[in-house]
């Protein structure tokens, strides 16, 4: 598809650039940021800011924009809070699982799942979380980020590597 | 530790892209399945969820908003246009008038936009428009002045007996009560006469005189009026012209008990001294007269 010339100043363009990045864009803040609310508006913000600057924003530009515009925004705010996970029951679970005290230990360590990924860093942490759960590659996380794919694979790294440490209290 | 082999080895090893020898060390280590235990455990977490059309909602409602916002600045802007408008128009037509006046004894000279230059003698007035007067150059008079007037379009001066119009030349006019005179100094003049719109040229020299619509021609002398120079003159007119004059320069009254002032009278007065002023007209006309001591009133007594 050529892309060059299209403008975010047509809605059907802009709702194309939110469909394929709003949700990405609202989760990466969400894992900086630790709140929900406070990524929504800041989703909210960067995407109006886009709409009001669709005349100097390349469409391909458009999502380095976003992230760019968010996070600066998030920087000026910057209100830490945890981030809370709902979880989903074992995939994997079999009739001997059920039992409680299997559901005690599994709960039990979800709690320092979530416990550690608070304790990462953030550049460390959204990164992670973008991988784990958007499940996003390390070569869309290069982009969102605007760094190389190394440096994504070394907070990665680095990442598991002080979860391990946390859960395993070491 | 395995771990600690590369910098990124734990990152190729979620990735999938770990060589089969290092995945089959990994897989002997210790910590891989503490590893395993925590990547499995991530898989239970949930996305958080996100209603994006609830956002699209938000974000459309705000991006439409500031476009009401310029309606109504638009508006604002309208009226406020309007207001400035309207005070320009007032102003225009209120304003839309200069006036140059003189009262008894004064002269006033002055220069007009196009650079021509205005004397006006006692007790006149001088009236232009106050925009575009360079595009229609016309001015209104009542009472004496004396024209220089620069080269360019038409210029027009209008009088209660009829408008001079002129290119670029000096010339007097005249127009006091039923009185109007024209001398021309330089170049050329056409006047025409309001009442029966007959036009008279006059070139350099010439003069004319209206008495009630009769024209009587003249000829004049010198570069300039004699009153510019602070001496009125008069040729063979009525002793009352010079007497109105006399008022004009001097601020006094004239009781007359019974002397005929039709008689014609030639002759001139100076404006700086009203007692020779008074003798150098009345002594040749053999009237006897006399001054107030405070010289205000002027009686004439008997020829």
């Amino acid at each position: 598809m050529n892309t060059i010339h299209k403008s975010i100043c047509y809605e059907s363009v802009f709702n194309q650039v939110f469909d394929s990045h709003s949700e990405s864009l609202r989760n990466y803040l969400y894992y900086q940021c630790r709140n929900i609310q406070q990524a929504e508006d800041l989703t909210q913000n960067a995407f109006i800011k886009l709409w009001n600057n669709c005349k100097k924003v390349l469409f391909e530009k458009a999502k380095a924009f976003l992230y760019a515009v968010a996070k600066n925004e998030f920087y000026n705010q910057v209100a830490h809070q945890k981030i809370v996970f709902e979880f989903a029951k074992s995939p994997q679970k079999t009739v001997n699982h059920e039992d409680p005290e299997y559901i005690i230990e599994e709960r039990e360590f979800n709690d320092k799942l979530q416990a550690a990924i608070n304790a990462l860093p953030d550049g460390q942490r959204e990164v992670f979380l973008l991988n784990r759960i958007d499940k996003k590659t390390y070569k869309e996380i290069a982009e969102m980020l605007n760094v190389s794919q190394k440096a994504i694979e070394k907070r990665m790294h680095k990442a598991l590597v002080k979860m391990r440490k946390i859960v395993k209290n070491i | 530790m395995f771990e600690n082999k590369d910098d990124t080895i734990l990152a190729r090893w979620l990735a999938g892209t770990l060589t089969s020898e290092e995945k089959i060390e990994f897989e002997q280590s210790i910590e891989y399945n503490e590893y395993l235990q925590i990547v499995n455990g991530l898989e239970r977490l949930k996305k958080p969820s996100f209603d994006k059309e609830a956002m699209r909602n938000r974000i459309k409602s705000q991006i439409k908003q500031p476009k009401k916002g310029k309606v109504i600045n638009l508006k604002t802007f309208l009226y406020a246009t309007s207001i400035a408008a309207s005070i320009i128009l007032i102003v225009g037509v209120f304003f839309n008038e200069v006036t140059y006046k003189t009262n008894i004894g004064e002269q006033l000279a002055f220069t007009l936009p196009n650079g021509s230059q205005i004397k006006l003698n006692a007790q006149s007035k001088l009236t232009r428009k106050r925009f575009f007067w360079k595009n229609n150059r016309k001015v209104n008079l009542q009472g004496e002045g004396f024209f220089i007037v620069e080269k360019g379009n038409d210029f027009l001066v209008e009088t209660r007996s009829g408008v001079v119009t002129v290119l670029g030349t000096k010339f007097n006019v005249k127009s006091r009560d039923n009185l109007f005179e024209l001398e021309c100094f330089e170049g050329k003049v056409n006047f025409e006469v309001t009442a029966t719109k007959e036009n008279i040229i006059l070139t350099k020299g010439k003069a004319i005189k209206l008495i009630e619509e009769t024209i009587q021609k003249n000829t004049t002398e010198g570069s300039s009026p004699s009153w510019t120079k602070g001496k009125s003159s008069f040729n063979n007119v009525p002793l009352s012209e010079a007497l109105n004059e006399l008022q004009i320069q001097y601020d006094i009254i004239i009781e007359n008990n019974f002397v005929d002032i039709s008689k014609k009278f030639t002759g001139s007065f100076f404006h700086d001294d009203l007692d020779i002023a008074v003798k150098t007209i009345l002594v040749p006309m053999g009237i006897e007269y006399e001054l107030t001591n405070d010289k205000k009133v002027l009686k004439l007594l008997s020829p």
